[in-house]
């Protein structure tokens, strides 16, 4: 299809907030020109004070006798807008019309020139939701996908870092930008993540799970593949350490990958107090990590199975507390979990106002009333308690799913088999750790590295001048970060 | 293997994890609240003219809950605890016999002290303990205690009497053993290790009733078993002695006089004992080297006690006491050829090939054995004061 007038009323014509505009230019106002633009996505003060004016008003244009003078002056810059192009198909001119640009068509030439003059509402850049931290910047990404480069460009001043932009989705066109820094980030790793994208055949991107899913290699996995965050430095502190981040138009969170378990159990705040009082922390998520995993599942088993474990007056007490509970322990363990599932579940989907009325009542029905009416012990609330708060403990919101989900299979396990049980839960539980691995790099490194493992950002975190290498797993090109 | 194969392992292993066990479905799994935890154990020869029969008394710690439901809770319950008692043929059997009345099922797990009457410790122990070594759910590190002139039962009675529980009471009396050194705990292990060993004679500690208003059980020093019957007690100076060959006296008091007759206390701070046998002209002897410590921790008159002559005096009399009380169990040890020290192992240990000479006839060697006592000690501090108040105006 040529490209003018009237094949794109044809495509076009029908949509409501399509506007077709013809101006007359030119000697004694001869040549037809015509505007293509989108209500909403278009700047109209600046269509009309830097492309329409200049077009009817300055002297070259007025001397022009044809179409193709006027083209030239065009090229040759004789309107002062800076961001345009020249196509000269159909297709190329509907995609970039819908991304908020201004076509100029020249039906006798079929050729249309393209201006950036979008002006479309987009979100301010707002205080971090979810990855709040005390010291440290406070912004954060927004939908709009060329403000999130540029807060990623202003931190990273560097020709190396390299913003490619593809597109994905057979419908939506959604733009994805991949992210990477070309001194430091392992060229294999790019070149996979980027062949992933292009070999995407979806309809549209309406979630960042949809790109998530094509990205990683362990499918079946609870366990995140991939760091999502909506911090620009948390994400430009992870390009420079050597991976590889990507940023969707339209979503105000990034995804960092490869991802790590060490990864996802750093904070962004870690960074910024003492490395003393961050490493006791860090040290503390990483056990509080193995409580919340085990804690319920170790209660059942010490006390239907191993009644020796318990210290004797422990055991007294607790055999106090379950008097006249007319469930087994595994039951009631198991449906109080559940319960603080629901709760949960819950209270993400209410309105702010109404989510803190439901955590009372969640309170106060699922623990003093459950307990007093002797539908379940009082030991078991706390411990459900102990273990729910151990969970929130965990920076990382997906990886803390994970694990509930985890801990519901391991007490399941120890309600069949004790100790014994809790052990085997455990162990598939390494196993399926073990096997996981995205882009040569295995999830659970540092630990698993045979060669030199660098504990320096795990369970401690270590002072700045002692961080010198980067992660040895991510294979980076450049391998020291201070020289 | 195609995927049916797999799915029919995975119901054959789902059904084995569910029917294995000796309980019904899962693998002995019991709720906490249809156990009744027994903390201490007693076992008596029953008074029955059936010459065989064993007594066995159990007591359960249980706190009383809030809520006023206790009343209605296991047989014989009064105050905090619970007795259990039952009689049977042999050990195991009694103990069984005690499930025709429990509500519950009783757990065996939290056993702590297991009591001994006299009787039965008379008459060959050994065959008592034997099941408490062999079951499975009974612990080897539980205390084991001969209840002097006495049987076990009377005791935990006399304790649910007076609403106390015997296991929180004998916790508090083993926390203060070593401040005055004249008991000690044991374990069953050890204790059967004892019996085990034929050179050694095996001690057990002991308890009696007393008649105080407040406290009804006492620690009391040992019980002494000559082969597996029980021979004799030994208290309070005797047991001291003892634990100084042992090398287990922690603290306690030395009761001397100085040289105006003043009595003054000292607290034994640091003690260490070393046996050494040695071997002369082919001719065992042993040498015993005590080593200890003290405090003045009292003067009972006015004089000034602090001089270097005075202190040196004391020095020397600590030193005879300690070797009096030394001296004197080792006398009765040999007189009755009881080796409760443990020599023999010294012997053994230092002096192997020696002892594989020797080792079938200990019983003769022992009680002409020449063992000399060596004490040396020092006083430390005297808690800084220098005179005793009115030191300056005694009459001389």
């Amino acid at each position: 299809m040529d490209l003018n007038t009237k094949n794109l009323e044809s495509l076009l014509s029908n949509n409501l907030d399509i506007c077709f505009k013809n101006i007359y230019v030119g000697l004694d106002r001869t040549i037809k020109v015509t505007i293509v633009y989108i209500e909403g996505l278009t700047e109209k003060e600046h269509l009309s004070s830097f492309v329409i004016r200049p077009l009817l008003e300055s002297p070259d244009f007025r001397d022009a006798e044809k179409e193709e003078e006027i083209i030239a002056l065009i090229e040759s810059g004789g309107l002062y807008y800076p961001l345009s192009n020249k196509l000269k198909d159909i297709d190329s001119a509907v995609s970039s019309l819908f991304k908020g640009n201004v076509l100029l068509v020249f039906d006798e030439e079929s050729v249309s020139f393209s201006f950036e003059v979008q002006g479309f509402e987009k979100r301010a850049i707002t205080e971090p939701s979810s990855e709040n931290v005390i010291k440290g910047p406070k912004d954060t990404f927004v939908e709009d996908l060329m403000t999130n480069i540029s807060t990623v460009r202003r931190r990273i001043a560097s020709p190396d870092l390299i913003i490619e932009k593809t597109t994905v989705g057979q419908q939506t066109k959604t733009t994805v930008a991949l992210i990477y820094h070309k001194g430091i980030a392992n060229e294999d790793i790019v070149d996979d993540i980027r062949r992933r994208i292009d070999s995407i055949r979806i309809d549209g991107v309406f979630s960042t799970a949809y790109l998530e899913e094509y990205l990683i290699s362990k499918k079946y996995s609870p366990f995140p593949q991939i760091i999502f965050t909506e911090r620009p430095d948390k994400f430009s502190s992870n390009i420079i350490e050597g991976r590889v981040g990507i940023i969707i138009d339209g979503f105000p969170t990034a995804l960092i990958l490869p991802a790590t378990l060490v990864a996802l159990m750093q904070a962004p705040e870690d960074y910024s107090t003492n490395f003393l009082v961050s490493s006791q922390i860090r040290f503390l998520r990483y056990l509080l990590i193995i409580v919340t995993l085990f804690l319920p599942g170790f209660y059942i088993a010490v006390t239907s199975f191993h009644h020796e474990m318990l210290p004797t007056v422990l055991i007294l007490s607790v055999k106090i507390a379950k008097e006249g509970v007319p469930f087994p322990t595994f039951l009631e363990t198991i449906a109080l979990l559940i319960a603080f599932e629901i709760l949960v579940e819950a209270g993400i989907r209410l309105p702010k106002s109404i989510g803190q009325a439901l955590s009372i009542v969640g309170a106060v029905v699922v623990g003093q009333a459950a307990a007093q009416a002797k539908l379940s012990s009082p030991a078991v609330v706390v411990l459900i308690s102990v273990t729910a708060i151990s969970n929130f403990v965990l920076p990382n919101q997906d990886l803390s799913n994970a694990i509930r989900l985890w801990r519901l299979i391991i007490a399941i396990a120890s309600s069949i088999a004790g100790l014994f049980g809790m052990c085997i839960g455990g162990l598939f539980l390494l196993c399926h750790l073990c096997s996981i691995e995205n882009y040569g790099v295995p999830y659970l490194s540092p630990f698993v590295s045979s060669t030199n493992p660098q504990f320096q950002d795990t369970f401690i975190r270590s002072p700045v001048r002692l961080m010198k290498k980067r992660p040895i797993d991510l294979k980076t090109l450049n391998k020291k970060r201070i020289d | 293997m195609n995927y049916k194969v797999y799915k029919i392992l995975i119901v054959i292993l789902i059904f084995m994890l569910i029917t294995a066990g000796c309980s019904n479905i899962s693998f002995g799994k019991v709720e906490i609240d249809e156990l009744l935890i027994l903390n201490a154990v007693g076992v008596d020869r029953s008074n029955d003219n059936n010459e065989s029969a064993v007594a066995i008394s159990a007591a359960s710690k249980s706190i009383n809950a809030t809520s006023e439901e206790t009343s209605n809770a296991s047989a014989g319950q009064k105050g905090n605890s619970a007795l259990l008692v039952s009689t049977g043929e042999t050990v195991f059997e009694a103990i069984r016999k005690l499930s025709t009345f429990s509500e519950d099922r009783l757990f065996w797990g939290h056993v702590d002290y297991i009591l001994i009457g006299e009787d039965a410790a008379k008459d060959n122990l050994p065959q008592y303990l034997d099941f408490f070594m062999r079951d499975h759910e009974l612990r080897l590190n539980s205390k084991v205690l001969i209840v002097k002139d006495n049987t076990a039962k009377a005791v935990f009675q006399q304790t649910i009497e007076e609403e106390n529980f015997i296991g929180d009471i004998l916790e508090n009396l083993f926390k203060s053993k070593g401040r005055m050194s004249i008991s000690d705990e044991l374990l069953l292990v050890e204790i059967m290790g004892m019996f085990d060993n034929t050179c050694i004679s095996t001690y057990i500690p002991c308890i009696e009733l007393i008649n105080e208003p407040n406290n009804k059980i006492k620690l009391s020093g040992f019980a002494l078993f000559k082969d597996t019957d029980l021979f004799g007690y030994i208290t309070d100076g005797m047991a001291r002695g003892f634990n100084w060959v042992r090398g287990k006296v922690d603290s306690g008091v030395i009761a001397v006089k100085d040289r105006n007759g003043q009595k003054i206390s000292l607290e034994i701070i640091e003690s260490k004992t070393k046996i050494k046998p040695v071997i002369s002209d082919g001719r065992l002897d042993i040498k015993i080297k005590i080593l200890f410590s003290t405090n003045i921790t009292g003067v009972m008159g006015t004089k000034n006690i602090f001089e270097k002559d005075e202190l040196d005096f004391l020095k020397t009399q600590q030193e005879e006491a300690v070797k009096n009380e030394v001296k004197k169990i080792i006398e009765f040890a040999q007189k009755n050829n009881m080796d409760i020290f443990g020599i023999c192992n010294e012997v053994h240990h230092k002096k192997p090939v020696y002892w594989k000479s020797i080792k079938d006839n200990w019983s003769e060697i022992f009680p002409n054995l020449n063992i000399t006592v060596e004490v040396d000690s020092n006083i430390n501090r005297t808690y800084d004061i220098k005179q005793p108040v009115r030191s300056g105006y005694g009459v001389d």
